[in-house]
């Protein structure tokens, strides 16, 4: 076994120095505590049983912050939780800095990020929940820039094409949101 | 040197990923990385604040017992502390601690709503959970110095929650978050990540939960609860009124 974390004791100081984060950032996303617990145990008991998966190419923290959103957002995906996504980037502290976020355009985010493939709905929640640069983003994806702003093109760009077809549908949703 | 641009600082009023002020917390960045970043930092109050709630969390989830319940394999038993747990079922009891003991027994201790809500139909709950000497006991044995709470929080609205205790010496403080911003919640019930030791004042304890449309400073929170003026416009107050005893000699 190779790696950053083939040497004894790696792992369990790993959990200990960067747990936190993970746990934290599978809460951001799933607003469950049980399934962050959960996400937070894969992630480490993955690394157990294959700690060669982190090649150290990377910060530890961008291959955890990596890892939990590709796992949290799989579960959203699962169980039908995306929806949950919308709200988070709609929560009052982002109304202000996302102004389109609001009434119709709420209800058509949700009905577009249940069908947006996974790279996008990935790209989406670091650009609109974590609010991160394209640079960061293309260092999590292990992408160039260009290729960042490529994926969010197409996630705004599905967001037109439900936003033209859809609008009645949004609306009528938009006005079940609390205001 | 790197610049501000160059490690995804802010620049048009956005503060720093939580990916950056965690990759400096944990000493990852680069030199000339962590000296901008902290020359931003004593520019941004904002940014200040948020590294604080960070590094509060990893002090909390540090000061909790390393468990990691799940079965591991043989080549790898090695690499986990003795205290870890044996099986994936039991959760990990990392940063909620009480809550995590609360799941064999759950507490719930004179959660009354006092009426101060203003908008929003259904007041907001708080639910306390209380951890003694590694047990969790009913609410019927009250609460005594030393007892470590948590809160969970019910609320029919996404919004913004924080916790401010008055003790028994009439000094307000806040419980959760310890400062900074509200936390940010979705509608429903959810736990906060911040755990309370009670100190030995004994006497009336009164938790407020405040839950507002805006991101209020928990130190405006405190300023106005210290006042005896709980009431602002856009949030509803719960108040919880529970009595501390002293710890047993």
């Amino acid at each position: 076994m190779t790696g950053p974390l083939a040497q004894p004791g790696a792992i369990a100081a790993l959990y200990a120095s960067h747990g936190h984060m993970v746990l934290r950032r599978a809460r951001a996303l799933l607003h469950n505590e049980a399934e962050a617990q959960d996400v937070t145990q894969e992630i480490f008991a993955s690394l157990v049983q294959r700690p060669e998966q982190f090649e150290g190419r990377s910060a530890p923290s961008t291959f955890l912050y990596a890892a939990t959103t590709h796992l949290a957002l799989r579960r959203m995906r699962d169980r039908n939780h995306r929806a949950h996504l919308v709200e988070l980037f709609v929560a009052p502290g982002k109304r202000d800095a996302h102004q389109s976020a609001h009434g119709e355009t709420l209800a058509v985010l949700r009905d577009v990020l249940g069908r947006v493939p996974h790279e996008l709905a990935v790209v989406a929640t670091y650009v609109y929940l974590d609010e991160m640069s394209h640079d960061e983003i293309s260092t999590l994806l292990g992408c160039s820039r260009r290729t960042v702003g490529n994926l969010l093109q197409r996630f705004h760009d599905k967001v037109r094409t439900v936003l033209r077809k859809t609008p009645a549908r949004g609306v009528s949703n938009a006005q079940q949101e609390p205001s | 040197m790197t610049s501000h641009t160059e490690l995804g600082l802010a620049t048009s009023g956005r503060c720093c990923s939580d990916l950056l002020l965690d990759r400096y917390l944990v000493g990852e960045l680069a030199d000339d990385e962590r000296l901008s970043l902290a020359t931003h930092l004593e520019g941004s109050p904002r940014c200040q604040s948020r590294l604080e709630v960070l590094r509060d969390d990893r002090a909390l989830f540090q000061q909790q017992p390393s468990t990691m319940p799940y079965a591991l394999p043989s080549a790898a038993a090695e690499d986990v502390p003795p205290t870890m747990l044996p099986s994936r079922w039991r959760r990990m009891m990392v940063a909620v601690p009480v809550l995590a003991a609360a799941a064999a027994v759950v507490v719930s201790i004179n959660t009354v709503d006092t009426g101060t809500r203003t908008k929003g139909s259904g007041a907001p709950s708080l639910a306390v959970h209380v951890q003694r000497g590694g047990q969790v006991h009913q609410a019927a044995a009250g609460l005594q110095a030393g007892d470590t709470i948590q809160f969970t929080v019910r609320t029919s609205r996404p919004g913004y929650a924080a916790v401010v205790s008055v003790d028994p010496n009439q000094q307000a403080s806040a419980y959760a978050p310890p400062r900074g911003a509200m936390m940010a919640i979705a509608a429903g019930e959810q736990q906060l990540p911040f755990a309370t030791q009670l100190d030995d004042s004994v006497g009336v304890e009164q938790l407020h939960l405040f839950v507002c449309d805006e991101a209020h400073d928990v130190s405006d929170l405190v300023a106005k609860t210290q006042a005896n003026d709980v009431a602002m416009s856009g949030c509803s107050v719960t108040t919880t009124t529970m009595t501390k005893g002293a710890a047993p000699r």
